[in-house]
Formats: structure tokens, C-alpha cells, sequence
């Protein structure tokens, strides 16, 4: 399991925090307590928010250009408008802070298709009227699902090929929730700091 | 666990993180008042002491408090945040009186916070239980007012289903208040068209329609919700 570089610097805030927090508890200095509280909140509200905006099903993005890629065809199973926020059905297509979500049934090579649910703020690829789509995704971490602004040739043509038929599988999910790594990483640390601290006290 | 709960559960932490500063600085900024070693000149007048800035590290963690418990206290939360800042304070004025370290008579002052005058402890005191009475009578306003609005009673304790909804027609019928047509579908994609009373505010937003699932097109028992948060449509 790799990190991203947000996920490290997010578990060392953490760190930061809960080292802080369990000092000033121990009989530290006020301030130590008060700083630490004040880090760990904010953290902590920071990963709910993201896990409560990815709990509307939308397809995490691709991390960094050296994980592996590839593209494959999709079929439309439906396109609407929602509020980037709350997920909520909009009515207004220009409205402010408002995504499209594309909710799509992506067959790769491999031949084992999956449902991903793709929020842009653009109508790429014009599919809230196409019914065929090139998706770039992650072969080892399929939840990981964009759409390309201007997918190859060879690939559009392969999509308006695409015969599917049967009803869309069930979309995937994450194998974790969001900044779950960051919490352990971060209890971690923070476990670490407290130690050291005392060790050099 | 659901991706939903655990991101509200890390929410809730984290406002019970920053309800417990609040707690802890205001009831220190009390506390302590009495010790702090101000210094004063021509500039004005300042100290090392952690208690002589609790009063303004205490506001900023209200704000913050504020932020993050509107989330689920909705319109109670000034009520609630100023209820808990105040009975935080008079817990730590109680204990510096308990132990002796304050008399009822004692005159004491933030000159960072309020630069003027000095107050007593009981003074202080009075002046607390008046604004947690305000603030508590604010906070049961505002709760009200939301679970009408979020027609949350329904939704939790009768077993309400929920649909979004659109509003059509608008004739009034009294001070905020006008007759419209919710038109919504219920879980099976069946379309019903309802005649209802809604607040004028429930116009140009986004809002839920709260049915009975046995009879949604009745509307005795169907109602519109308005969620908290006003985003555009």
C-alpha cells in the first residue's frame, strides 16, 4: 500500500496534534493542550467532511502518472446534475457548485465489467446525451475512475463499438474509508512523539 | 460501517474536542482571573499568563465550535455554544470561590477583553446566569424552529419516508405561508402531485418531500421539509 504525499503530511499533523494534546493532559503547559485540541479538530472535521462527500458513491480520481493506467470503453447508464456538496439532485445545469455525476458501466479488457459513478464539473465528452464514454481507471484499484477530456482515437472508436448488454453490476467501493490511513498513520506518530518526548525528558 | 456514519462520527469527535476547549479555557479564564500579574504603561497592559488571553482564545474556540456543531445542532447552536461558554466560566468563578481564592467582593478585569471598568465576582456571576438563561431560551428557539423546518420528528420517530421535491404554484395564505403542489416520487419511481402549506422561504430551494409510504397521496400526512443548508438550484 503506497501513500500520497497528503496522506504523510496529513498523519504527521495528527501526529503533531495527539502527541500535543496527550502532553498537555499529562500536566504539560495549557497551551500544548489547547494547540493540540485545536490541530486534532480540525483534522479530524477535515477527514468527516471527505468521507461524507465520498459517501455519495462518486469514483475516487487516479493518483500520481506512475501508478498504472489504462483506458477502456463504458456505456452510459445515466447522466444527472448534483450539488458538489450535498449530492443533491439540481435542477440548473449552470448553477453554481454544481458537478455532473455520470454513472457508468465500464468494460475493460479483461472482460470483467464494473459500475463507477463519475463526478466533473465539465460535460466531457458530451454524455449527457452520448451513451458511450472512454474512461481512464486503475487496473489494481478500479474504485479509481476519470474521464479524460480527450481520450485517443483508437479508444472512442473501440466505445462506439461497445456492444453491452444485461443489467449495470453493482458499483464498487473502496477498500478503505477516506483518511483512514491517515488516522492510523497518525495514531501511530503520535505514539511515536509521546514516546520520544519522554525518552529525551 | 457506512462511509456516512464514519464521516459524522469524525465530525461529532471533533466538536466534542472543541466543546471540551471551550470548557477548559473559559472555566480557566475564571479561575485564574484573580492570579493573573498584569503589567501596565502608556501602551496598555499585558501579562504572561495563559488566563489573561483564555477570554479571546475562549471567542475564537466559540466561532470554531460554532462551525463545526452547526452540522447538528442547526439554528440551536449560538444558543448552545454561548450556554456552554458561560457555564464554563461560572463553573471556574464557583471553584476560585470554593477554594478560596476569590471573594464574592473581589474586583477583577480583563482589560483584553473589556477595557473598561471592574466587575466583581458576584457581579461576574449574575451577569453569567443572565446570559446562559438568554442563551439557553435562544438555543430551545432555534431547535424548535429547525425540527419544524427539517420536519425532523416525523422523519426519525414516525417512520416518514423522504423524496426530493419540486414546488409549484404559490397562492398565500397567511403571514409567510402559501398554499402550493409538491410534486415528487416515491420509492418505486411513482409520481405523486400533493397539494400543501409550506413557509415562503421553502421557494427557490431545494426541499424534501416527508410522506407516509402507505399513503403518499395524502396530504394530511405529507410535508415539506427544508434542509439546512440553502444551496443553489
Amino acid at each position: 500500500m503506497r501513500l500520497s504525499g497528503g496522506a504523510v503530511l496529513g498523519a504527521c499533523v495528527m501526529g503533531v496534534a495527539l502527541a500535543a494534546l496527550v502532553q498537555g493532559v499529562a500536566g504539560g503547559a495549557l497551551w500544548l493542550l489547547v494547540f493540540g485540541i485545536t490541530l486534532l479538530s480540525a483534522v479530524l472535521a477535515a477527514i468527516g467532511k471527505a468521507a461524507e462527500m465520498a459517501a455519495k458513491g462518486f469514483a475516487a480520481g487516479l493518483r500520481s502518472p506512475a501508478r498504472p493506467r489504462a483506458y477502456a470503453p463504458a456505456l452510459v447508464n445515466g447522466a444527472k446534475t448534483v450539488h458538489k456538496e450535498t449530492g443533491r439532485a439540481v435542477a440548473d445545469g449552470r448553477a453554481q457548485k454544481r458537478v455532473f455525476v455520470f454513472d457508468l458501466t465500464v468494460v475493460p479488457d479483461d472482460g470483467v465489467p464494473f459500475r463507477a459513478k463519475v463526478a466533473h464539473p465539465l460535460d466531457l465528452q458530451g454524455l449527457m446525451t452520448s451513451k458511450r464514454a472512454v474512461v481512464e481507471y486503475d487496473p489494481r484499484q478500479r474504485w479509481r475512475v476519470v474521464l479524460p477530456a480527450d481520450p485517443p482515437e483508437e479508444w472512442r472508436a473501440r466505445a462506439a463499438r461497445l456492444a453491452f448488454t444485461g443489467p449495470p453490476p453493482e458499483p464498487l467501493a473502496a477498500r478503505f474509508p477516506p483518511g483512514a490511513q491517515i488516522l492510523v498513520l497518525g495514531l501511530l506518530l503520535g505514539a511515536l512523539f509521546v514516546v520520544a518526548s519522554r525518552a529525551v525528558v | 460501517m457506512r462511509a456516512r456514519t464514519y464521516g459524522q462520527a469524525l465530525r461529532a469527535l471533533a466538536c466534542g474536542l472543541m466543546a471540551w476547549q471551550v470548557w477548559l479555557v473559559f472555566r480557566v479564564s475564571a479561575y485564574d482571573a484573580v492570579m493573573i500579574d498584569w503589567s501596565c504603561d502608556s501602551q496598555g497592559c499585558g501579562s504572561d499568563d495563559f488566563a489573561s488571553a483564555a477570554p479571546l482564545l475562549g471567542g475564537a474556540s466559540v466561532l470554531a465550535l460554532g462551525f463545526l456543531a452547526a452540522r447538528f445542532l442547526h439554528r440551536a447552536t449560538p444558543g448552545c455554544v454561548v450556554a456552554l461558554a458561560a457555564l464554563a466560566n461560572v463553573s471556574g468563578w464557583r471553584e476560585a470561590l470554593d477554594e478560596g481564592r476569590a471573594a464574592e467582593g473581589t474586583r477583577v478585569d480583563w482589560p483584553l477583553l473589556l477595557p473598561f471598568g471592574r466587575l466583581s465576582v458576584a457581579q461576574w456571576l449574575t451577569s453569567l446566569w443572565v446570559i446562559t438563561a438568554v442563551a439557553v431560551l435562544c438555543a430551545v428557539w432555534g431547535a424548535a424552529f429547525s425540527v419544524r423546518r427539517t420536519a425532523a420528528v416525523l422523519r426519525y420517530f414516525r417512520g416518514r419516508a423522504t423524496a426530493e421535491a419540486e414546488l409549484s404554484g404559490w397562492q398565500r395564505t397567511g403571514r409567510g405561508r402559501g398554499a402550493v403542489t409538491v410534486r415528487f416520487e416515491d420509492g418505486r419511481g411513482v409520481a405523486y402531485e400533493v397539494p400543501t402549506v409550506v413557509e415562503m422561504a421553502a421557494l427557490g430551494r431545494p426541499v424534501l418531500a416527508v410522506y407516509d409510504e402507505a399513503r403518499p397521496e395524502d396530504p394530511a400526512t405529507t410535508r415539506v421539509a427544508i434542509p439546512r443548508k440553502r444551496f443553489p438550484q
